[in-house]
């Protein structure tokens, strides 16, 4: 095993270059690691879970001519969701005034007291919690008595979701309680059930898991949520409009999305950032084994002479190997120690400025080993040859 | 003597062409990076309008109740009523002024092989196309007396004449639009400005509406509005939402000069006071408030948590390079020290080697420019491509937003920017490297080894 001693002593004679490969390796953890952080906290986001079967899940929306009576387009909502229940593979249907997921929706400070929260509102027919696919875990679902036929009613049951019931009733006391809008305050809706879990509208909203449901049916809805088997989801959705239109020429179908499109058109930026993240750090890593390689090159090269002379008094070729190595690791081991302490007050700055967790310390051990195999790798490759030099160097007096 | 420092610069850096190669390459790539990343940022929140910047305004009012339920209420509403956008016609002031918003409107085309579908209307005065210089390719706006009194005549872009009508100049025609007849009154180019700065209610890079009808056809009644609403009010009619204090429109105008500012300033006043004496507006100092559209684009702060972070970490990045190349270059140097006490030895002062080593970091910052230039150049491009895949996947519903990489024109690419930093960013790494070989004495090298 060469000796630290005089590896570290050589060192010391090269100062300015030691101590640039010392703060290379520093930043370029500093950074690696920020940027996995990054990359890991923005996975987190997308794999949110939803609360709802995606798979099993589309949505879509019509239109009705503007000359028909409210009674007459009642009856094609209706008769909409009576065609697509009876559709083989359909589990459910249900009537919806806005869809969770898609970016736009309706939504309204509710209050308990004086405690407020902003919440997504969600209104459908009596099936909406089963064609949701959610878990009640509280209290009972809609019934057909439950359902409200007068647009202008501001009562209602109504079940919502964990997340909201346990900031308006930290005691866990939901059930039963009725919640108003903060606003105007002529909303009385009595909550008579608790699901898990859902995401609402807005992905990136702070309020995303808040969600007030309550069943209602009227002439003015134009969406509908179905929720199928999910082997059969596709054929459904490929077949609906031609359906629909052929049962009732006066529809205008408006077009339909799955639960996975929605997800995927929202996560597109946040993947393509996750994609270029790992572009930098992985041309950051080729850049440093590349500036590696090059001056370990250039090291053995004008070092040749004592190379020489170190075999001839002696050293094995894997000492000299050693020796390279070594050295690295040395400067290397500074390198990452001091890139440790810019990492984490990197990371506190990204903190404090972007919504972010901060860096672990296991992420942070990852990042260190794989720069430091890196290094090491490409140190290899100059340590190998200068292991080849001939001990006749030493002899030569050029 | 520049020349002859230019040709031993060249030669030196042929001379260990592995090194040299390597250090340009690293600092292109530390340079294209940031400059990649601060393009992204500046087409993103980029403003259509720069042109005509300082004649534009959007207009807001606070008609909000001062308090409701003891919540005291301050922000300013994005948009306003429906009674103000009538109310605020009254004014000959600006050269141009347009009240806006979106309905979603059922299109059924008159050739049977074609699916009725719906679109998205942007409901609007005809001034819309001379405030913000829409192109028209055959007709032109509809007649000034549509705004006043509801008639039933649309704008349209090609793409949707090509769809509905299969091209050609159309102008005469008839549309049925919520089982109404329309007629064409003009049809412009494809025309949807990035970000959307004349809503900035909803999403920033949605595209733009490719039906336009005029504004007071509001007022027959029952249009499906599919933009932001908000505010107070609960309505349960469309003609409630009408006359309610709930906010759903956009305004603009234009106004050439300052005079012509300070008078509108001053009819907008005396209309918040004749509307206070009518019961609205009941507030201590209802303001009114005109930004022009990069005011407008920076008050919406159209801009991304993600795209900042890139930034910061570009110019990282380009700080790691910038240590990388040191290193190589020290290496370099030193490498070639042979030469340089060659020189000292037979009468170079410090200052000829100093200026012989500035002048061969220049050559590295000129070729690290160029390459650096051409890689943002390529990184863009590739950025741009993928975007267009993305798109073409959502395209068919046609309120579908577009990517946000969709922004950049082909040619966009921040040239001074990337000199700068090329300049900055060799001349700051090579300082180190360069004082360090200035310093070599002569005799060492003279020495047999």
């Amino acid at each position: 095993m060469p000796e630290f001693r005089p590896i570290f002593l050589s060192l010391l004679h090269q100062k300015g270059r030691s101590l640039l490969l010392i703060f290379q390796i520093a930043l370029t953890l500093a950074i690696t690691s920020n940027t996995f952080n990054v990359v890991q906290t923005s996975l987190e986001r997308i794999n949110r879970d939803t609360g709802m079967p995606d798979n099993e899940i589309f949505n879509f929306s019509i239109s009705t001519s503007s000359e028909l009576t409210s009674e007459e387009q009642l009856q094609i909502i209706l008769d909409t969701i009576a065609l697509v229940k009876s559709i083989p593979g359909v589990i459910n249907a249900s009537i919806i005034n806005a869809i969770p997921l898609s970016g736009s929706g309706t939504g309204f400070p509710f209050k308990n007291g004086d405690q407020i929260s902003l919440s997504a509102l969600f209104s459908g027919s009596e099936t909406i919690l089963d064609t949701l696919g959610v878990e009640l875990i509280a209290g009972r679902n809609f019934n057909a008595e439950d359902v409200i036929r007068d647009r202008n009613e501001t009562n209602s049951v109504t079940i919502i979701t964990q997340a909201l019931a346990e900031q308006l009733y930290p005691q866990g006391d939901a059930l039963g309680k009725t919640i108003t809008d903060a606003m105007s305050m002529d909303l009385r809706y009595t909550i008579i059930g608790i699901i898990k879990h859902m995401q609402g509208p807005w992905l990136s909203a702070e309020h995303v898991n808040h969600s007030v449901i309550i069943p209602a049916e009227g002439s003015t809805f134009s969406r509908f949520l179905v929720r199928t088997e999910a082997e059969s989801r596709n054929r459904i959705m490929g077949d609906i409009e031609a359906l629909l239109v052929q049962n009732n020429g006066d529809i205008v179908f408006n077009g339909m999305s799955s639960n996975e499109e929605l997800l995927n058109e929202s996560y597109a930026p946040d993947k393509l950032f996750i994609a270029v993240l790992l572009s930098i750090s992985l041309v950051l890593l080729i850049i440093t084994a590349m500036s590696i390689l090059g001056i370990g090159s250039y090291n053995v090269i004008q070092r040749t002479f004592q190379i020489g002379v170190r075999r001839a008094l002696g050293a094995r070729k894997y000492q000299i190997v050693g020796y390279f190595m070594v050295e690295y690791a040395l400067l290397a081991f500074i390198g990452l120690a001091l890139g440790s302490v810019l990492a984490l007050q990197l990371s506190r700055l990204i903190l404090a400025n972007f919504s972010m967790h901060a860096l672990s310390l296991s992420l942070l051990s990852v990042s260190c080993l794989f720069i430091y195999l890196v290094g090491q790798a490409s140190v290899l490759h100059p340590a190998l040859n200068a292991a080849k030099i001939s001990p006749a160097i030493a002899t030569r007096s050029d | 003597m520049f020349l002859y420092y230019l040709k031993i610069g060249m030669l030196s850096l042929k001379r260990t062409p592995l090194l040299s190669s390597l250090v340009i390459f690293i600092m292109s790539i530390g340079i294209a990076v940031p400059s990649l990343f601060q393009s992204i940022n500046d087409a993103w929140s980029a403003n259509p309008m720069e042109d005509k910047d300082p004649v534009l305004f959007r207009l807001l009012l606070q008609n909000s109740p001062a308090e409701v339920n003891g919540t005291v209420i301050t922000d300013l509403p994005l948009q306003i009523t429906f009674p103000d956008s009538r109310g605020l016609r009254q004014s000959k002031i600006p050269t141009y002024q347009a009240a806006m918003t979106k309905a979603s409107m059922r299109v059924r085309p008159q050739a049977p092989d074609i699916l009725p579908f719906s679109a998205t209307a942007r409901m609007t005065d005809g001034d819309f196309f001379a405030l913000f210089d829409v192109p028209f390719i055959h007709g032109g706006a509809w007649p000034a007396s549509s705004d006043d009194i509801a008639q039933r005549h649309t704008v349209i872009t090609s793409s949707f004449n090509d769809r509905v009508f299969g091209g050609g100049d159309n102008v005469g025609r008839q549309i049925s639009l919520d089982e109404k007849l329309y007629t064409v009154s003009g049809i412009i180019e494809d025309w949807s400005p990035l970000p959307q700065f004349f809503d900035l209610t909803g999403n920033p890079l949605a595209a733009t509406e490719e039906i336009f009808l005029p504004f007071s056809n509001l007022e027959l009644g029952d249009f499906i509005l599919s933009g932001n609403i908000s505010g107070f009010d609960r309505v349960s009619s469309f003609q409630e939402m009408l006359s309610s204090e709930l906010v759903w429109i956009q305004y603009w105008v234009q106004l050439d000069s300052p005079e012509q500012k300070l008078s509108y300033e001053a009819f907008l006043s005396d209309y918040i006071s004749e509307q206070q004496a009518i019961g609205r507006f009941q507030r201590e100092n209802p303001e009114s408030v005109l930004m022009t559209p990069s005011e407008w684009i920076e008050f919406r702060k159209v801009t991304d948590e993600r795209l900042e972070m890139l930034i910061l970490l570009g110019f990282l990045f380009l700080l790691v390079c910038m240590v990388n190349s040191s290193s190589v270059i020290l290496a370099k140097y030193l490498k070639s020290a042979n030469e340089m006490g060659m020189r000292r030895a037979l009468g170079a002062g410090k200052t000829d080697i100093y200026f012989q080593v500035m002048v061969e970091i220049g050559l590295i910052a000129g070729f690290s420019f160029l390459l650096g230039s051409l890689l943002t150049k390529i990184f863009i491009t590739l950025l741009s491509s993928y975007s267009l895949q993305v798109n073409l996947e959502a395209l068919g519903a046609l309120d579908k937003s577009i990517n946000f990489f969709n922004l950049f024109a082909p040619g966009a690419s921040p040239l001074l920017l990337i000199l700068a930093i090329s300049l900055a960013g060799t001349f700051l790494m090579a300082l180190y490297p360069s004082f360090r070989i200035c310093r070599i004495q002569p005799s060492y090298f003279l020495k047999a080894h």
